[in-house]
């Protein structure tokens, strides 16, 4: 049975390979500095009100702009796990969300992050139940790591510049009312974050999202 | 190049996540029984596998196909059959049960098999909360009159609509390989059909290193020690005392049980012992034992921080295929 655990370990390692093997190969290659779209939601100025392509108001809070691979992750992760069903609806988040994807994705990259993202997301009529409860949530990171098995990628060679990956860890809080009482409910929530920052070699000005886990990169 | 990339690490994600859920894997394969394991009609993998789940554990309570199909029809509406780490207030997981009000903790109601032992109840109901069995009357009444019985949802009108495709997967479910050795596949001896049947009711239940006694899980020794459930010769030992066949303890003594040799994966029938080493001319090497489903399928207790489970595609799988030592056909 320990061969198994090998196994599994091999497998994981395996896991984060081909995540990094996507992360090159979902670069267009003749993507160019200048041809990087700015991202919607967090050009400094833009009007705080700005609506979604989905009509709704989209989260006050964009995603921050920032060259540090673990603020970027956390700032992520506060989105993901910082759902406010009461004025909001999934396609602002989506949209949130893919605003930050990085420019350098190909079709099928992005189509991966977009599916990463749907599976985050509450459907709507789950959405609607929570927004009848008044559900919101918040998210406190209390650590920010880089998995350990992304070491051997980067030094394998599997990992091209500028490429990075954290897990965020923290605590959701839940907010809701139920029969007119406000309640909370708290948990202990986790999650790996794929992005691309500058680097040497990379041609983008700070961390754009390349990766929302499904399952947390060990 | 690019799309198979981007395909692989969604489907390397996904199918880890799935992992950690403890979930049967969903994937093609032909069995001996001429039958397939394979994807539930207009279900996803993992929504495939999460009904899978379900119908297991209702399968090992002994609850009847009406039970089955209403909790199939609950756990689309409630989750979607996905194992939601997210919900209506704390609600969470396939069923969408709520910690606070006592279907367990927030990591149980995210274990399938956890989850929908709570939603069937009963005896063996791991929460206090009353269970679709605990309603009196539930296989009388209307079958979204009964899901709103466990449920009490604010919207009970909700249940009703996937009716018709919940059926369309039980049906879909229950043809396959297991089920079909259970109830009568035509290369399976009775013996061998009562031996997977005694096997297929503890789907779910934990693996445990020296768990596993001829009454059903017990606890294990070693790393296995305050687990309750199976080793790998504990569930093979125990499916076939109930066909009347008493094996030896360990893998390796269960290799020199009176049968027939199977040199072939492709020739396994319903009920075959089959046994990987790790040196395929050495039988003293021999470290895990499985219950063959027919050719392709088995059912096992893998390892520890695992579950019983059914294992499909083994010919095809890249660690158990270069491991198969041989199979065993006992007289029984």
């Amino acid at each position: 049975m320990k061969k198994l655990g090998i196994v599994a370990a091999v497998i994981v390692l395996l896991l984060v390979v081909v995540i990094a093997s996507t992360m090159r190969g979902s670069r267009e290659p003749s993507a160019a500095p200048s041809s990087i779209p700015p991202s919607v939601l967090s050009q400094p100025g833009q009007d705080p009100d700005a609506f979604s392509p989905s009509g709704t108001p989209v989260p006050t809070s964009s995603l921050t702009q920032t060259d540090e691979p673990d603020v970027y992750a956390v700032a992520v992760a506060e989105v993901v796990f910082g759902l406010d069903t009461r004025d909001l609806d999934p396609a602002a988040y989506r949209d949130l969300l893919l605003a930050d994807a990085d420019p350098g994705l190909s079709a099928t990259g992005r189509a991966d992050l977009e599916a990463l993202i749907a599976g985050r997301i509450p459907a709507d009529e789950l959405w609607q139940r929570m927004r009848a409860n008044d559900q919101w949530s918040t998210f406190e990171a209390s650590d920010v790591w880089e998995p350990g098995s992304w070491e051997q990628v980067v030094t394998s060679g599997q990992a091209e510049p500028g490429w990075a990956l954290r897990n965020v860890t923290g605590i959701q809080t839940t907010h809701y009312v139920e029969g007119g009482v406000e309640k909370t409910s708290s948990r202990e929530r986790t999650v790996t974050i794929g992005m691309r920052c500058s680097a040497d070699g990379a041609d983008v000005d700070r961390c754009y999202l390349v990766l929302i886990g499904a399952t947390v990169v060990p | 190049m690019l799309a198979k990339l981007g395909a692989a690490v969604v489907a390397g994600v996904l199918a880890l996540t799935g992992a950690l859920a403890g979930l049967a894997g969903s994937v093609e394969a032909s069995s001996a029984c001429g039958l397939t394991v394979g994807p539930v009609v207009d279900l996803d993998a993992e929504q495939a596998a999460s009904a899978r789940v379900i119908v297991a554990v209702g399968q090992q309570r002994g609850v009847p196909a009406r039970g089955l199909l209403i909790a199939l029809m609950t756990a689309m509406q409630e989750s979607g059959l996905r194992n939601l780490d997210y919900g209506d207030r704390d609600s969470l997981g396939l069923f969408q049960q709520r910690p606070s009000m006592g279907w367990g903790t927030p990591e149980q109601v995210r274990e399938p098999a956890y989850a929908a032992a709570a939603f069937f109840g009963g005896p063996s109901s791991p929460t206090d909360n009353a269970g679709l069995l605990d309603v009196v009357g539930w296989d009388a009444m209307p079958l979204t009159d009964a899901a709103q019985a466990v449920q009490r949802s604010a919207f009970p009108d909700a249940y009703a609509k996937w009716e018709p495709v919940a059926r369309t997967w039980l049906a879909g479910i229950l043809d396959d390989p297991a089920a079909a050795a259970a109830v009568g596949c035509a290369q399976a001896s009775e013996s061998a059909r009562v031996a997977i049947a005694a096997a297929t009711r503890w789907l779910g239940t934990p693996y445990s290193w020296g768990g596993g006694s001829l009454d059903g899980p017990s606890l294990g020794i070693g790393s296995g020690a305050w687990v309750v459930g199976f080793d790998c010769s504990g569930l093979t030992r125990y499916a076939w005392a109930q066909a009347g066949v008493l094996l030896p303890r360990t893998s390796r003594d269960q290799w020199n049980a009176p049968g027939v040799r199977i040199t072939t994966m492709a020739h396994l029938q319903p009920g075959d012992l089959v046994f990987f080493a790790s040196d395929v001319s050495d039988p003293s090497t021999i470290f895990h034992v499985a219950l063959s489903l027919g050719g392709d399928a088995m059912i096992e207790a893998p390892q520890t921080g695992d579950v019983v489970k059914i294992e499909s595609g083994v010919s095809q799988n890249s660690y158990w295929a270069p491991k198969f030592i041989g199979g065993l056909r006992l007289a029984g």
